[in-house]
């Protein structure tokens, strides 16, 4: 009998979407190796308990799904397979973005994938399914404009060649590899996502089962553009109708428009234009219908060359997607005129 | 000078993914494709001469280990037990005794709600009764007693197999049991 904990919380932190309590069931399902045998485990969404149900000799396997009521929709959001002599392993992906279910990035940034991996054995008879593992690195392209939603993951590519892990790996504050997108497509239109799975080979006992998976999605760096107003223009009464237009905004990130005086000078803090952009606190990228300005003279406190900017304010920080200037603003009236006199 | 412009964006990237850029950091230019991809580039680079010195080696694999073995629906592979509006699963050969009169009772309505199996069954005491099994009973390696299966003919409840407390499949009987008692005894479970 090999007893080990059931972890609620760390099988829900692993998969790759989390379901909050309500809408949505979890159930996790247990599957013995090699009989075949199933029951359900009890474990709350926090916490942990150590199984009270011995393994058979080939191992179990526990996955965790999500149920949706009314009409029935059912999502695999984790399997972990736990044997005798199987090693133990866990994935974690780490993004600057601090949202964790599941972790995102966007497709101009590195992200680090950390490996523990304790269990493995070097003694020359041990069976081979104990002495190796293999890293597996899948990549899934959501499509132009798609998000994970109804997406079929058995359709994901597995990058290849594989990895095979013979070694140990203890928990390091180094990750095991930093690493950009591979998800196709240019860093302002791919979406998808990247899995890194811990297999153990196929052996007598039970076929290759993962032991330990962690997913991160890949969104695109937003857009904006500016139409009314160009580089050179000379305004001289009234600003112009000016429409600001956003694509791909990255989740739970803030747009606005700035300008200031001047020609461009990227990292200048310029002035907010009132009613330009807001936070968008959505999940999944944004693409708003376009803003127009109108009546928004009053943030031009001077005649003179001016520049306007668009800006993005990511976990990844604050930069300029869409910049128009110098333009210039010629609003003062000059009398030219003289006194006369007459008798 | 562009090799150093390059290598001074990699290590920005870099350190960028130690530490995140604060929302109120400085403002910068966003990335084109092309500085995109020489970041990409020197990182990788960076990245392969790190994993020089890691025990891994590269492999092909003749097929996908995650095509293999994976698991299959849920609802699938389970039997589901309704009422009033609600439903539960347990996994399929986990329901011992089904009387006729509660057939209905299996089966997944349009509208139910899925609930797990502690609180449905809590709010079902009344025609659900339970049966702890023991591993060996469960894998079909050993007979339930004659007196079990007289208490479940006779139960005017649907009986559910369960181990802890948790549901559970009763695989078909593998061995023939030793004389005197029933050959048909694990039969009944779905």
């Amino acid at each position: 009998m090999k007893s080990f904990l059931l972890i609620g919380a760390a099988l829900t932190a692993g998969a790759g979407v989390v379901f909050a309590q309500g809408t949505y069931t979890n159930f996790i399902r247990e599957v013995q190796f090699p009989s075949g045998g199933e029951s359900n485990v009890t474990v709350d969404p926090t916490g942990e308990k150590l199984s009270a149900k011995e393994l058979e000799a080939g191992g179990a396997r526990f996955e965790l799904w999500a149920v949706r009521n009314a009409p029935y929709v059912e999502y695999l959001l984790d399997n972990r397979y736990v044997g005798a002599y199987v090693p133990l392993a866990q994935v974690r992906i780490e993004t600057e973005d601090p949202y964790s279910t599941p972790p995102r990035t966007r497709a101009d940034r590195p992200f680090k994938v950390y490996i523990t991996l304790e269990g493995l054995r070097t003694d020359a008879d041990a069976p081979a399914a104990s002495k190796s593992v293999n890293l597996l690195h899948h990549m899934q392209s959501y499509g132009e404009g798609g998000t994970d939603k109804n997406i079929n993951r058995d359709n994901a590519t597995l990058l290849t060649p594989t990895t095979s892990l013979s070694a140990n790996l203890a928990a390091s504050t180094e990750p095991y590899t930093t690493l950009y997108k591979t998800v196709p497509g240019s860093i302002t239109a791919a979406r998808g996502e990247e899995r890194f799975s811990i297999y153990t080979l196929d052996d007598y006992q039970a076929p290759p089962s993962q032991i330990a998976s962690a997913m991160v999605q890949i969104w695109p760096r937003g857009t904006g553009e500016i139409e009314g107003i160009a580089v050179g223009d000379v305004i001289k009464f009234k600003m112009p109708d000016v429409k600001i237009t956003y694509t791909n905004i990255y989740p739970d990130s803030t747009v606005y428009a700035q300008v200031y005086p001047g020609g461009p000078a990227d990292g200048t803090e310029g002035t907010h234009v009132d009613g330009s952009g807001k936070r968008y606190y959505s999940t999944v990228p944004e693409s708003p219908d376009p803003i127009t300005l109108t009546n928004w003279d009053s943030v031009f406190t001077k005649d003179g060359a001016w520049t306007m900017e668009l800006i993005s304010e990511t976990p990844f920080g604050r930069e300029i997607i869409a910049q128009v200037g110098p333009f210039y603003l010629d609003r003062t009236i000059q009398m030219n005129g003289g006194i006369t006199t007459s008798e | 000078m562009k090799p150093i412009c390059t290598l001074v964006m990699a290590i920005a990237s870099l350190s960028a993914v130690a530490h995140a850029q604060q929302a109120d950091g400085p403002i910068r230019k966003a990335l084109t494709d092309e500085q995109f991809q020489e970041q990409k580039q020197e990182l990788k680079r960076q990245e392969e001469e790190r994993m020089a010195r890691v025990s891994a080696q590269q492999v092909s694999l003749e097929q996908d280990p995650s095509k293999v073995n994976k698991p299959v629906s849920l609802l699938a592979r389970s039997e589901v037990l309704n009422f009033g509006g609600f439903a539960t699963l347990v996994p399929k050969r986990a329901i011992l005794h089904l009387p006729k009169a509660l057939q209905t009772r299996t089966g997944l309505g349009p509208d139910d709600k899925i609930q797990g199996w502690q609180e449905f069954y809590l709010n079902n005491r009344g025609w659900i009764s339970t049966m702890e099994v023991t591993r060996k009973q469960a894998e079909g390696k050993e007979p339930f007693s004659e007196e079990s299966l007289k208490t479940m003919a006779e139960s005017s409840s649907i009986i559910v197999a369960t181990c802890y407390g948790d549901p559970i499949a009763v695989l078909p009987l593998q061995t023939p049991p030793p004389q005197g008692e029933s050959a048909t005894s694990n039969s009944q479970s779905k």
